[in-house]
C-alpha cells in the first residue's frame, strides 16, 4: 500500500532523515517511534507530500508521489502535528471546505460529513466556529478533515499530543476504531500508545530507521530470560540458596516491598525452564514462593536501548534476537532498565483507569 | 481552484476585509466624483481614476497581505499542499478571489458614469477604456501582492513589502526621468545585474567556482561591449526600468484607446507574477 523507499532529506547540510525504506501493508496499523527531532514528522511530510524528498522515491497505492501527486494525495487522509484548522471558521463550513478541496461529489457531501462527525463523535460541536473549541475537540476535527473523501491511508503525526489523559484515551479509541477499515501510520512518543493501537512499530531515531517489528517481537527479542521473584523466609538463607543454584546465571537483591519477604531478579541460564528452577529450588529448601513475574522489557525500554546506544543498527538488533549479547550490553540495558522503569511509572500516572472514559465528551464542550 | 476560491471569498466577506475593502475605495472614489466632477461641474469622470491611482499603495496590500502568509503561519497550507489540488490551482483560486472583490468594488462606482451622464455628456469612450485599463492595473498590483504574501509569513511584513513595491511601480517614471541616462550609468547597472545573476546562481548551486566563473564572464562580455560598441548602452537602464511603468501603460487606457499590446503587456506582467507566486511555494517544499 505504501512504500518507502532509500528516502533522504537534506536541510541545507544536515540531514534530516537518512535514507528509510519501509513498506506498509494495506489494513496494517504503523507506529512511527523516535525522540524529537529523529525525522518523524519530515518522513511523514515527505509521504503526503507536502515537502519534497532529496532523494528517494514513495509511492501509495502504486501511485508516485511526486509523478503522480493526484492520485496518490487522494488516497492520504493526513493529520499534522499541528492541525491545519481556519480558525474563523465553523466544523461545518470548514469539512465543507475540506470536501470541496478533495473534490468530493456535492451530493455525498453531506451524508459523508454526518457520518464523519458522528464517527469522531464532533456532530454536537457542529455549528460552532473553530478558536472557540477546546484542544481536544480541535483535534478531532483535524481528525475528521482527514477522514474526509473516506482516503485508504490515514497517517495521523502525533494525534494525542497535548491533550489531557481523557482525551487521549478518547482519540486512541477513535484510531482504534478507524483501524478496522484503514492503514494508518500514526507517530508517537508516548510508548504505550504505540503498543496499545499498532500492530507494528517502526523506531527510527537521528533519521535512521533502527528496528521495526510488532511490539510483542520487539520487547522480547531485547529481553532475556528475567524473572522477579517474591520469598517468605529467612532473608540470608533465601540469598544463599539461589546464589549456589546452578540453574542460574544471575541472581540480584531487589528492593523489598513487603516485611517478612525477599525480592530477588533471577536470570536462568540457557537450556532451563527458570520458571521451573525457580520453584524447585523453594520446594527444596522450603522457602514460600509468593510471586512470579517476567521481566519483559516493555516497548519503553526497548525504544531506550535502541536509541540511546549510538552504534545501535538493525544488524545488532537482530543480533541481540540470538541472546548472545556480551557483559557490556547487559550493564548498560540494566542501567536503561531502571531509567525507562521510572518513565513508565510517570506515564502510567498521568494515564486515569480505562473506566473515565464512560464519562467521556463531557468535560471537554466546556 | 474553485473550493479555494469559493473559500477566500467567503473569508472576505465573514471577516470584515471585503467590506472595509469595498467602503474604502467607494468612499475614496466619491470624494474625488465629488471634488472633480460635480463641484467643478465636469464630466470628465476618466480623471477621477487617475487621482484615486494613489490609494492602491492601501488597496493593495489590504487585498493581499494574508492570502498566503496565514496560511503558512497557521500550517493551514499543509492542508492545501497535501490535498489533491496542484499548486498553480491554489494560487490561482486566491488570486481570483482578490481580484472579484476588486472587480466588485469597481463595478459599485459605475454609479458614478451613470449619474453624470444624467446631466451631461460622457465620453463613453474614454470612461469605458478608464475602467478597463484600472481593473488590469489594479490586477497587476495584486499579483504583485499576492507574490510578496507567499514570501513571508508575517501579515505586516507582507502588507509594508506591498506597500513599498506598488510604490515603487507608481514612481518608476518619475525615477527614470530624474535618473541619469548615461552609458557609464548603464554600465553600472547592468554590471550591478550581472552580480544579481552570478548570486542567483550562487543560490541554486551554491557552488563558488561556477558564481564567480559566471560573473566574470558577465563582466568581460560587458566590458567589451562598452567598449566595442558604446551606444547600446544609451539609456539602457531607463529602458529597463521603463519594462515596470505600469502607469504609462494605463494612461493610454485613459485616453480611450484600447490598446492590445497594453493590454498584453498587463496579462504578461500579472502571469510572470503568478509564476514567481507559485516557484516560491514550490521551492520551500523542495529546500
Amino acid at each position: 500500500m505504501i512504500e518507502v523507499k532509500n528516502l533522504v532529506k537534506n536541510y541545507g547540510k544536515y540531514e534530516a532523515v537518512k535514507d528509510i525504506s519501509f513498506k506498509v501493508d494495506t489494513g496494517e496499523v504503523v507506529g512511527f517511534l523516535g525522540p524529537n527531532g529523529a525525522g518523524k514528522s519530515t518522513t511523514m511530510n515527505i509521504i503526503t507530500g507536502y515537502i519534497s524528498a532529496s532523494s528517494g522515491e514513495v509511492s501509495i497505492d502504486g501511485f508516485d508521489i511526486l509523478k503522480n501527486p493526484k492520485e496518490a494525495k487522494k488516497r492520504i487522509g493526513y493529520l499534522p502535528e499541528i492541525p491545519p484548522l481556519y480558525m474563523d471558521m465553523t466544523v461545518t463550513e470548514y469539512l465543507n471546505f475540506a470536501a470541496d478541496l478533495k473534490g468530493v461529489k456535492k451530493a455525498e457531501i453531506k451524508p459523508m460529513l454526518d457520518d464523519i462527525m458522528e464517527k469522531i463523535k464532533i456532530t454536537h460541536v457542529s455549528h460552532k466556529v473553530i478558536k472557540n473549541l477546546s484542544k481536544g475537540y480541535r483535534q478531532r476535527v483535524g481528525l475528521a478533515q482527514a477522514l474526509v473523501g473516506y482516503p485508504e491511508v490515514l497517517i495521523l503525526d502525533e494525534p494525542t499530543v497535548g491533550l489531557d489523559p481523557k482525551q487521549i484515551i478518547e482519540i486512541r479509541d477513535v484510531i482504534k476504531e478507524l483501524s478496522k477499515s484503514h492503514t494508518i501510520i500514526l507517530s508517537s512518543h508516548i510508548l504505550s500508545e504505540v503498543s496499545a493501537v499498532c500492530n507494528r512499530v517502526i523506531i527510527i531515531n537521528k533519521g535512521r530507521l533502527v528496528a521495526s517489528g510488532t511490539p510483542d517481537r520487539l520487547s522480547e527479542s531485547l529481553s532475556q530470560d528475567r524473572f522477579k521473584i517474591k520469598l517468605k523466609g529467612d532473608r540470608e538463607s533465601i540469598i544463599n540458596a539461589y546464589k549456589s543454584d546452578s540453574s542460574f546465571s544471575t541472581v540480584e537483591e531487589s528492593e523489598t516491598t513487603e516485611e517478612g519477604t525477599t525480592d530477588l531478579i533471577v536470570e536462568g541460564v540457557s537450556g532451563v525452564d527458570t520458571r521451573e528452577a525457580v520453584f524447585d529450588n523453594a520446594v527444596k529448601n522450603g522457602f514460600k514462593l509468593l510471586m512470579i513475574k517476567s521481566e519483559k522489557l516493555s516497548l519503553e525500554e526497548v525504544f531506550l536501548q535502541v536509541t540511546e546506544n549510538e552504534n545501535f543498527s538493525l544488524d545488532d538488533f537482530s543480533n541481540s534476537t540470538a541472546q548472545s549479547s556480551d557483559l557490556a550490553d547487559n550493564n548498560e540495558s540494566a542501567e536503561n532498565t531502571s531509567e525507562a522503569e521510572e518513565i513508565e511509572q510517570v506515564i502510567e500516572n498521568t494515564e486515569p483507569e480505562k473506566d473515565i472514559n464512560e464519562t467521556n465528551g463531557e468535560a471537554d464542550e466546556k | 481552484m474553485k473550493a479555494i476560491y469559493k473559500r477566500e471569498i467567503k473569508m472576505y466577506f465573514s471577516s470584515m476585509i471585503g467590506y472595509v475593502f469595498i467602503a474604502f475605495f467607494v468612499l475614496i472614489t466619491a470624494v474625488y466624483f465629488s471634488l472633480q466632477n460635480i463641484l467643478s461641474l465636469s464630466p470628465d469622470f476618466q480623471y477621477v481614476f487617475s487621482s484615486v491611482i494613489m490609494m492602491f499603495l492601501i488597496l493593495a496590500p489590504m487585498l493581499t497581505m494574508r492570502l498566503l502568509s496565514e496560511e503558512k503561519k497557521q500550517k493551514t497550507d499543509q492542508m492545501l499542499l497535501t490535498s489533491p489540488v496542484s499548486i498553480p490551482a491554489i494560487v490561482l483560486g486566491k488570486y481570483l478571489a482578490a481580484v472579484t472583490v476588486f472587480l466588485i468594488s469597481l463595478v459599485i462606482t459605475g454609479i458614478f458614469p451613470i449619474i453624470l451622464s444624467f446631466f451631461g455628456t460622457v465620453a463613453l469612450a474614454q470612461i469605458l477604456g478608464s475602467y478597463i485599463g484600472f481593473f488590469l492595473l489594479g490586477s497587476a498590483f495584486i499579483a504583485v501582492g499576492l507574490w510578496i504574501s507567499s514570501i513571508t509569513d508575517n501579515q505586516i511584513v507582507s502588507a509594508v513589502a506591498t506597500f513599498v513595491a506598488v510604490f515603487l511601480l507608481l514612481m518608476v517614471e518619475t525615477i527614470v526621468s530624474a535618473a541619469s541616462g548615461s552609458e557609464s550609468f548603464s554600465l553600472m547597472f547592468a554590471g550591478v545585474i550581472a552580480l544579481l545573476i552570478a548570486l542567483y546562481v550562487y543560490y541554486n548551486t551554491k557552488n563558488t567556482e561556477v558564481s564567480i566563473t559566471v560573473f566574470i564572464i558577465e563582466a568581460a562580455v560587458l566590458l567589451v561591449l562598452y567598449f566595442v560598441k558604446r551606444s547600446i548602452f544609451t539609456g539602457l537602464a531607463g529602458k529597463f526600468a521603463m519594462m515596470f511603468a505600469v502607469l504609462t501603460r494605463f494612461n493610454s487606457f485613459a485616453m480611450g484607446l484600447l490598446d492590445i499590446s497594453s493590454i498584453v503587456y498587463f496579462i504578461s506582467f500579472i502571469a510572470v507574477f503568478l509564476y514567481f507566486t507559485i516557484r516560491v511555494i514550490e521551492k520551500r517544499r523542495w529546500s
